[in-house]
């Protein structure tokens, strides 16, 4: 089957290539250290572009017009400088109004690109450069642990991590968020208010880990200001046992939290990563990941929706659920110790 | 001599969750299936999509006992040795995000809109679209292309003896942006535009191998003739995929195969069936995938194909809740279908679950089938009305129709949002073979043939539908049912009514239709009936007299009473 990875690991190698959507120019070397938010790689693209129609400004046929002009193709142009002037007694001149280049002169008109807009790729957790990606970027690699979720509000940020617990989920639980929030990754249970959302962002939380999210704050999330992410998904889902043992585990560490948008197309899930010094697991690659017995997975669906365990049976018979499917399916302990049978479909493999 | 291009054959159908592999075998002239299988795919992930594939022909080696892999395991392709290896290899590919595509026109409603019709044959997203009517100054149209980043673009425009110069100044921008933009891979250009102004927009594009060129795909205004691009857009869509998915290269070297996009390859096994056809009505195929909905119907020799990708939820949760078989709230309906969005792969165990998947299938479908009537001004679909042309058959694919746990289910989803016109029959490619087949025909155009008249679809049913302005509860209808030498049943259709019955498969049986006055029943005016010869199906003759739009209750537990009761009548 299609296996549903999330890693939930302590002490190991991270490697993840960080970089840019285009070609560009790569800033770092390798061997060299980064921190987070250190610039990888750029890109530049032009501002805006501005179009002189000579032919018409100056009221002549395309080949007179074009012998108006005095720049050429790629010529780099600053504030001011003539791009084509007529002579006679009502003189006119077109001048630049930007620094760019000439990039067509074509049929009397002359294109130019003007200004300059920055893209870059920044790290989103503090490693080694251990390769060069050619003009797009480099792989970095650190040491620690990951905790992943499953969506995220593409944005990312590093802070120290604090836990609320499951029970916060009204904004005027003040008890709770009169604790010295700023600065730092809050990691919560469900949240299903906006009003929670909001008390969260003004008390200067720099991100936010939640077990869930409702649907309806989506959209909301993905306008916040401040890394969303969620663990399991939306709704109203507990945290999973392991989730909450590593978040326990982490609270009072600075971590990174780096809330990418899922992209079934590609390996990036969102996740918190926090450094350690120690490393359990020296592997830089993966072993290939089997469903197999004995493999941790959390439960996805009704009526197990975020619920953890261990898997104990695969029985080789398909079975029919009571939605009437015939599925393959999996007998899952919970870590509640209560025995579950549910599609192999709907299972994440912890690794 | 046989005739035949290739004596074994293996077609490999790439989709978002799984890949199906089939070896096609002759015997004396005659292709047969020898083996088939499924697999996961393995793509997602950034993964490797040839695992999936060397997957499924390990599994197709045993199941066929024929060598397909050398001793050190590789493939044995373009083998001329009996029973070893194969001769030819063919791949169809649904798999893969929508391909982000910039559309430059000259106008909205003339040659936009054919570019727009000869995209959506290829799954792909518009992330820009330019009409150089709009009035956009040539600085806005190059901020746009810029910014729109696209993988394609498709350039058309003028007919033969139209408009030259704004076509050459868009060409211009094109250019320009496929210069300026610094990407990985440079987005492939399509132009299928004035064909007299081929030579200048090679010349002005210098795009070498990323540009290529068609005939006019609408050589004069208001007539289109999309298939002169095909090739060209199926160039492009190579190069795209190829660039996009990690492995896809590797695989076509290996095994020599030829790719193809698996909706074109449904469209072009729709158009075959069409041309086969002898009833004089269109043959429809609907695929509901898992990230997109295809329409591919034929008729009179006309292909519309249309790839939709899933309809955003924002407006649409109550829409879900409406068609739900279990009453569901708007906040479950979004909960089921957003984490489904996250796990793609994951199946409903529970009946809320299939009763909220199930309503969404229902909604992508119509939402697909509405997209198509947007694209194809002449595709007979509304979104209320339903579907006012004739098709016979209608041959339901994708995972959501296939995969459901009753025909009955598959049916009712299909019935509710297509809303057939007339008298059809619905027929399952339950192994969903048709991409496969119209990947395998480009490399030998008999192998479909013979292998469709083996029999390769499920008849799920004969569908009647009665179109009525008659009041809720009043008879539309009476039909009188001959089957074999069974008791003659008579039985009166009242409107609001879906009334199904049996005749079992592999029977024969006669209908005599006798509509009432204003009640069309398909068979040339309303108020015309007459004799209906019905071979025997799965589930027998459906007679859907639910009216158009079909009515559901405003309360949640009546709505669900109702659905259940379909599907009750409609065998569960």
């Amino acid at each position: 089957m299609s296996l549903d990875i999330l890693r939930i690991t302590h002490g190991r190698q991270i490697c993840r290539p960080i970089q840019l959507p285009m070609r560009g120019r790569v800033l770092v070397r390798t061997g060299q250290r980064v921190e987070m938010d250190d610039i990888i790689a750029e890109y530049v693209l032009p501002e805006r572009f501005m179009v002189y129609n000579v032919q018409r400004g100056f009221g002549l046929s395309a080949s007179k017009a074009e012998s108006q002009i005095e720049r050429l193709v790629g010529e780099h142009v600053e504030p001011g400088d003539v791009i084509a002037q007529s002579s006679g007694l009502f003189a006119r001149v077109f001048r630049v109004p930007q620094e760019g280049r000439v990039i067509s002169i074509h049929s009397g008109k002359v294109i130019l690109a003007l200004g300059e807009v920055k893209h870059i790729c920044r790290a989103s957790f503090p490693g080694i450069v251990v390769e060069l990606i050619p003009e797009r970027g480099a792989v970095i690699c650190g040491q620690g642990a990951i905790l992943q979720g499953v969506w995220g509000n593409g944005k990312n940020a590093q802070g120290e991590l604090i836990h609320l617990g499951e029970a916060v989920t009204h904004p005027y639980d003040q008890k709770e968020l009169d604790i010295e929030l700023n600065g730092k990754i809050v990691s919560l249970g469900s949240c299903l208010r906006e009003d929670l959302l909001t008390a969260l962002l003004e008390s200067g939380a720099a991100g936010l880990i939640v077990s869930s999210l409702a649907p309806l704050l989506q959209s909301t999330g993905m306008n916040l200001g401040i890394p969303l992410m969620s663990l399991a998904g939306f709704g109203d889902i507990q945290t999973d046992a392991y989730s909450e043992a590593m978040i326990k585990e982490m609270v009072g560490r600075k971590v990174f939290l780096n809330a990418y948008m899922p992209d079934p197309f590609s390996a990036q899930r969102p996740e918190m990563i926090v450094p350690l010094s120690e490393i359990e697991d020296e592997g830089l690659f993966d072993e290939e990941v089997r469903l197999r017995i004995g493999s941790k997975v959390r439960l996805i669906g009704n009526p197990y929706t975020g619920n953890a365990g261990e898997v104990i049976e695969l029985p080789a018979e398909m079975e029919r659920f009571a939605s009437g499917l015939e599925l393959p399916v999996a007998v899952v302990k919970r870590t509640d110790d209560q025995l579950v049978r549910i599609p192999t479909s709907n299972l994440e493999v912890i690794i | 001599m046989t005739g035949l291009a290739c004596t074994s054959l293996i077609s490999v159908d790439i989709g978002t969750q799984h890949t199906r592999a089939w070896l096609f075998e002759a015997a004396e002239g005659v292709f047969h299936i020898t083996a088939g299988c499924k697999v996961p795919s393995t793509f997602t992930g950034g993964g490797d999509v040839q695992m999936g594939v060397w997957n499924a022909l390990e599994r197709l080696q045993v199941l066929s006992q024929r060598r397909i892999f050398d001793n050190e395991g590789h493939f044995i392709n373009n083998s001329q040795i009996p029973g070893v290896g194969v001769e030819k290899f063919a791949v169809s590919l649904s798999a893969g995000a929508p391909i982000k595509t910039a559309l430059i026109g000259l106008a909205d409603e003339a040659s936009v809109g054919s570019i727009r019709r000869l995209a959506s044959m290829f799954y792909t997203q518009e992330s820009a679209v330019l009409s150089l009517r709009g009035g956009l100054d040539a600085a806005h149209q190059l901020e746009v292309l810029v910014r729109a980043d696209p993988d394609l673009i498709i350039l058309a425009g003028g007919s033969d003896d139209g408009a030259c110069q704004p076509v050459i100044e868009a060409a211009e921008h094109v250019r320009l942006a496929y210069n300026l933009l610094p990407r990985v891979h440079k987005p492939q250009i399509v132009y299928a535009g004035n064909s007299a102004l081929t030579e200048k927009i090679v010349h002005c594009l210098n795009a070498g191998e990323d540009l290529h060129t068609a005939s006019n795909i609408q050589p004069e205004a208001g007539h289109d003739v999309l298939e002169v691009a095909w090739g060209a857009m199926l160039k492009a869509f190579e190069k795209i995929r190829l660039q996009q998915m990690h492995g896809l290269e590797e695989l076509l070297q290996k095994t020599g195969g030829q790719l193809l996009p698996g909706a074109y390859a449904l469209g072009r096994m729709v158009k075959y069936l069409n041309r086969i056809n002898q009833n004089n009505k269109g043959v429809m195929a609907l695929d509901v995938g898992a990230g997109s909905t295809t329409v591919a119907a034929a008729k009179d020799g006309k292909l519309t194909l249309s790839v939709s990708q899933t309809a955003g939820l924002d407006t649409l949760c109550e829409e879900v809740c409406r068609w739900s078989a279990l009453p569901v709230d708007a906040q479950t309906a979004a909960v089921y279908i957003n984490n489904k969005h996250l796990h793609p792969a994951s199946m409903p165990a529970t009946l809320e679950d299939l009763a909220i998947e199930q309503a969404w299938t229902r909604i992508n479908l119509k939402h697909a089938l509405g997209q198509t009537a947007q694209r194809y001004p002449d595709f007979e679909f509304c979104p209320d009305g339903g579907l006012s042309g004739a098709y016979e058959p209608i041959i339901l694919s994708g995972a959501a129709l296939v995969d459901a746990p009753t025909l009955g289910q598959a049916l009712l989803i299909t019935l509710d949002a297509l809303q057939p016109y007339g008298i059809t029959t619905v027929v399952l490619d339950h192994q969903q073979l048709l991409p496969a087949l119209g990947a395998a025909a480009s490399i030998d155009p008999l192998l479909p043939v013979q292998i469709l008249d083996s029999g390769i679809f499920l008849h799920v049913g004969t569908v009647i539908t009665i179109d009525s302005p008659a009041p809720e509860g009043s008879s539309v209808l009476t039909v009188e049912l001959r089957c074999g030498e069974d008791p003659v049943e008579v039985c009166e259709i009242h409107q609001g009514s879906l009334k199904r019955f049996d005749v079992k498969l592999g029977s024969q049986a006669r209908l005599h239709l006798s509509p009432a006055a204003e009640t069309d029943v398909g068979m040339g005016r309303k108020g015309l009936g007459g004799w209906v010869s019905i071979n025997g199906s799965a589930l027998g003759v459906v007679i859907d007299a639910r009216g158009r739009p079909i009515r559901l209750p405003i309360a949640a537990e009546k709505r669900s009473e109702m659905i259940k009761a379909w599907l009750w009548e409609l065998g569960g």
